[in-house]
């Protein structure tokens, strides 16, 4: 049910002004979510050149003056291949392509009735329960609690459904002429997080709250995909365990390093309950998305070692009902799933190196 | 219904600080601001209150002492037109610890005597025999804004272009971003009509002219303008009056519009007192700790208008003082600590000057902060939803109220925790305690899920009447023991022969001014409270079959017999102003009389004064149309004669012929006349 505030709710839409201007900071241009499988853009990039839509007519009028000689192979250098070094030459898009088919090498699933087991180079990483409609429609009531907040929050819900780089930029102190493998970095496991919860959301597939209850009549649009888990906290909480790291990795670039990365995860809860805030989740769907989320993370951390690693792999079953606050996700553990092996990735690695070496 | 674990429950206590106070320094003193920040704080404004009597005047001095530890109390600078007051604002000095202040509060009420409070100048207040205390504790002022030693005198010199054939009245105004060097306050010869303002959260100058803050006289202000010129920025700042928080280092203050208002030019001469509060007591919108300072800025402009008569050779002057201030709790019976406070006061001065007082009616109509619930003999009321909004980073509090002379060992009163909003309540969360034959305050803690979240108590206020709050502790995560969201619900039973009326209050819980305290404010939510009309505007009439009401949403600092209380109107055919709180038929006090706020549709708000000179802004509110009537009395309060005034001048305005008719039906809300 909403309050009543009179002349003050229009003052969440004033929010709207402040937020919009960091999204011009996005190192990646074209890498969000599905738009980097738009097809072969590369040919495009051949109109903003003049030149070349010329060259069909300089070379019949010119080439004579370069010779008849053949080209000496031993006189070709290559481009240098150690470490991924040549990922500093591809496009944006790309290097997103590639992120994304090293990704799905080794992700993995298996689909059951009540549940879906998320795997990584064939082991578990993530088990998932699905909800019972009792404990659905109970949550319910937390989505109608949540209503007051939309006037304030109306501006950072409309703001947050495309790229959240900007909500944690200006956490972290990015700025792109600085920071753009940090901010590709960012964009980067936002992607990773959409192919990713994708997954379960199709094979779980649970009705959104407005499907269940006509009341709640959410100030967005539903979005065309199952509820459960959340992408938006699955998005949040991988970025700022991805960013928690990077703090970790600079301890000389941050003199509040501590309080920084409490400011992430706050974020990422705020992301999240903004969904609920918009009628769009239960709160549910954001535990689940803060497991998936920092899972993810873990892998991309941990892909960027040199050395492997064996990570925990996570349960949870959801079934009590509950809300989605950071603190209470931080102190939970549903169950441990024996553990799951990440290897080095080059391009991960050769971006984590690269993001790192933006700060001092 | 759950019943509460009692492993978890420990049993109820008692205390001699009223629940507030209790819950401040209790659990919790984590989540006002008052806890933060105290480390430079070692002084707090309080206030005691004797039902018998007063205070007799001595000589000695006494510290009080508890636990080990030893504290001294001083007044502000007090009107001595009351020799022997009920009530007096004190501050208490010397107490690093906060934990120590309350067990010393606590046992400065149980001992058989307080100690004597430190006039300035000498001399001490002590108590009289049979005086029982209630009291509001805590404001903290920062150290350097407090002058023990000060005399609190002042001198204020007459301005030679006033006529002293001619009538002179003084307006006195307590708020929050008074600009004193505005040049609308000019008066002929361009000399400031501002004599006195005192700006309570300043940094003292060691001026001693008050205890705590600082004064800027007229005086002051003319030698700020010969240093500074036009730059008002400057002026502030040299003054001492940009305080941490204040509205005066922005471009729109309450105080601005209010005084502007209460100070419009008219034939009348005008003088003018004015109170700045600190603003970090405008924070807590359910008006904790504001009392004391507001009653402390009374007693200064009571003085000060004394010392201006006597620049003027005179003994007095009529007066009319505007406070556009309110809370939402309250008994709502005049009997409050700072109603019977101010009628103190006002009784006494009127004895020999006519004296006004203009408050606000309030904005709370529409807000569901008010219920009332009819209770037969030997049954159980419906369970009253109360919605609990989530990120709430402020406390929140509801008082119920017992009818006069209803004992609470007949009334059982349970609070649930939050539960479905289309479903039975929640699991329960505190049964209120005992009362204490003593008279002191009893509580428990409010549980849930094994951590403490509130507190439930139960106490006798000065009138006899019992009452219960419930306090709530914010509900945003990452904050310790934070409560719950959602639709909590109270449960009461009546056990007794009669059927009873109960009434309940939600306090005020609003982010106001600079100070973004993350508050958010709970409602109550019934299915039975029509909000809207059949043609989809917000219902300004109360549903039949619901608990929730409109009515008695009045001010509950605006009951006392003394302040005409005053609402707001809309339209040229004057209606009420949506917001406007309407009184009950037949209780103690109505709205008097009220003024335009908003003339159209399109012009929302009346116009008054920035902070800055040269401009003017719309703001909306009762806390605008008070001033408004307050500069009609103004106008004719110098023809009032001294002595008491039954209607507190409300029949001699209805007679200047200002005031428009006011239908029946909105009498509640726009009183007997309407201000255009």
């Amino acid at each position: 049910m909403s309050g009543f505030q009179g002349l003050q709710g229009l003052q969440g839409l004033q929010g709207l002004q402040g937020l919009q201007g960091l999204q011009g900071l996005q190192g990646l241009q074209g890498l969000q979510g599905l738009q980097g499988l738009q097809g072969l853009q590369g040919l495009q990039g051949l109109a903003g050149h003049p030149g070349a839509a010329n060259s069909q007519t300089s070379a019949v009028s010119i080439r004579h003056v370069a010779g008849q000689d053949p080209i000496d192979p031993t006189k070709i250098t290559e481009d240098d291949r150690t470490n991924d070094q040549q990922m500093e030459y591809w496009a944006d898009p790309i290097r997103g392509f590639i992120y994304v088919a090293d990704f799905l090498k080794n992700y993995g699933w298996t689909p059951a009735d009540d549940h879906i087991t998320l795997s990584w180079g064939g082991k578990t990483m993530l088990k998932l329960g699905r909800p019972s409609l009792e404990l659905l429609v109970k949550q319910l009531d937390y989505i109608d609690n949540y209503m007051d907040l939309r006037a304030d929050r109306g501006g950072e819900i409309i703001g947050q459904m495309g790229s959240l780089a900007g909500d944690y930029a200006y956490i972290m102190g990015l700025t792109p002429s600085r920071h753009g493998r940090v901010l590709e970095l960012i964009d980067l496991t936002q992607t990773l997080c959409s192919f990713a919860v994708s997954i379960p959301k199709h094979y779980l597939t649970v009705r959104r709250p407005d499907q269940l209850d006509g009341r709640l009549m959410p100030m967005i649009q539903t979005p065309g995909h199952g509820s459960f888990p959340s992408g938006h906290a699955t998005q949040a909480m991988a970025i700022a365990t991805v960013l928690a790291a990077v703090v970790d990795a600079v301890p000389e670039h941050f003199p509040d390093g501590e309080a920084r990365k409490k400011l992430l995860f706050k974020q990422a809860e705020r992301i999240a309950q903004n969904r609920t805030v918009a009628g769009v989740h239960y709160p549910i769907d954001s535990i689940a998305g803060a497991y998936l989320g920092r899972e993810i993370s873990r892998i991309i951390v941990a892909s960027a070692q040199a050395t492997p690693s064996a990570l925990g792999g996570q349960s949870y079953n959801a079934t009590e009902n509950v809300d989605y606050f950071y603190d209470d996700f931080a102190a939970m553990s549903d169950g441990q799933n024996g553990t799951y092996d990440v290897t080095r990735s080059g391009p991960i690695a050769w971006l984590w190196g690269k993001a790192i070496g933006q700060f001092i | 219904m759950t019943a509460m674990n009692p492993d978890m429950s420990p049993p109820p206590t008692a205390t001699a600080l009223g629940p507030y106070t209790a819950w401040m320094y209790g659990p919790g003193n984590a989540y006002d601001f008052f806890a933060a920040d105290r480390g430079r704080a070692p002084h707090v404004l309080s206030g005691v209150v004797g039902r018998a009597g007063g205070h007799v005047p001595t000589s000695s001095r006494t510290p009080i002492s508890a636990g080990g530890v030893t504290a001294s109390l001083y007044a502000p600078t007090m009107w001595d037109g009351l020799p022997s007051p009920c009530f007096v604002p004190f501050m208490m000095s010397g107490v690093e610890a906060r934990s120590a202040e309350g067990a010393l509060l606590d046992a400065l009420w149980r001992t058989a005597g307080p100690a004597d409070v430190a006039l300035p100048g000498g001399g001490g207040l002590g108590p009289k025999a049979g005086d029982e205390t209630f009291m509001n504790a805590g404001f903290p002022l920062r150290e350097d804004s407090v002058d023990l030693a000060a005399s609190g005198a002042s001198t204020l010199s007459a301005d030679p272009a006033v006529d002293p054939k001619k009538p002179l009245v003084v307006i006195g105004i307590i708020d929050d971003g008074i600009p004193f060097a505005n040049r609308a306050f000019d008066g002929l010869g361009r000399r400031t009509r501002v004599d006195a303002c005192w700006v309570q959260g300043a940094a003292h100058d060691g001026s001693g002219r008050v205890r705590f803050g600082r004064e800027v006289t007229g005086d002051d202000i003319t030698s700020l303008r010969q240093a500074h010129g036009v730059d008002e920025d400057a002026i502030y700042r040299a003054a001492g009056a940009l305080v941490d928080g204040t509205s005066l280092s922005g471009d729109i203050a309450h105080g601005a519009h209010t005084l502007g208002a209460l100070a419009e030019s008219s034939d009348v001469q005008v003088r003018i007192i004015a109170v700045d509060l600190p603003p970090a007591s405008t924070w807590d919108a359910s008006g904790y700790g504001r009392d004391m300072l507001m009653l402390a800025g009374m007693h200064y402009i009571f003085d000060r208008a004394d010392k201006l008569a006597a620049a003027y050779g005179k003994t007095t002057l009529p007066m009319v003082v505007n406070i556009s201030y309110g809370y939402s709790g309250g008994a709502h019976d005049g009997q409050s600590t700072l109603e019977a406070a101010f009628d103190e006061l006002i009784e006494a001065r009127r004895a020999k000057a006519p004296t006004g007082l203009t408050l606000p009616s309030g904005n709370m109509l529409l807000d569901a902060m008010h219920a009332v619930a009819e209770v037969a003999s030997c049954a159980e009321m419906d369970p009253l939803p109360w919605r609990v909004q989530p990120s709430d980073r402020t406390s929140t509090f509801m008082e119920c109220w017992l009818p006069e002379g209803l004992s609470p060992d007949t009334v059982s009163f349970r609070v649930h925790g939050p539960g479905p909003t289309y479903g039975p309540p929640g699991p329960e969360a505190a049964t209120a305690p005992v009362a204490d034959p003593g008279g002191l305050t009893t509580m428990t803690p409010i549980f849930w899920q094994g951590k403490t979240v509130g507190q439930l108590s139960l106490d006798q206020d000065r009138s006899g009447r019992w009452r219960y709050l419930v306090a709530l502790a914010p509900t945003e995560s990452g904050i310790d023991g934070h409560a719950p969201a959602g639709l909590w619900k109270i449960a009461v039973t009546n056990n007794g022969p009669a059927a009873q009326v109960l009434r309940f209050w939600i306090q005020r819980d609003i982010s106001y001014g600079h100070g973004e305290t993350g508050a958010r404010q709970s409602y109550f939510d019934e299915a039975a409270n029509a909000r809207v009309t059949r043609d989809g505007r917000l219902s300004e009439d109360d549903s039949p079959d619901a608990m929730t009401r409109r009515a008695g949403s009045l001010n509950g600092m605006a009951t006392g017999a003394t302040p005409l209380i005053v609402g707001a109107a809309r339209d040229r055919s004057a209606r009420a102003e949506m917001y406007g709180s309407a009184s009950y038929a037949g209780d103690a006090r109505e709205v008097d009389l009220s003024a335009m706020v908003s003339a159209t549709e399109a012009e929302v708000g009346r116009l008054s004064l920035t902070v800055r000179s040269g401009s003017r802004v719309r703001l909306s509110g009762t806390s605008v149309s008070s001033p408004a009537v307050g500069a009609t009395l103004r106008d004719i309060i110098a023809a009032q004669p001294a002595g008491a005034s039954s209607d507190n001048y409300a029949a001699a305005l209805m007679a200047t012929g200002l005031f428009g008719p006011v239908e029946q039906k909105d009498a509640p809300r726009l009183g007997r006349g309407v201000r255009t």
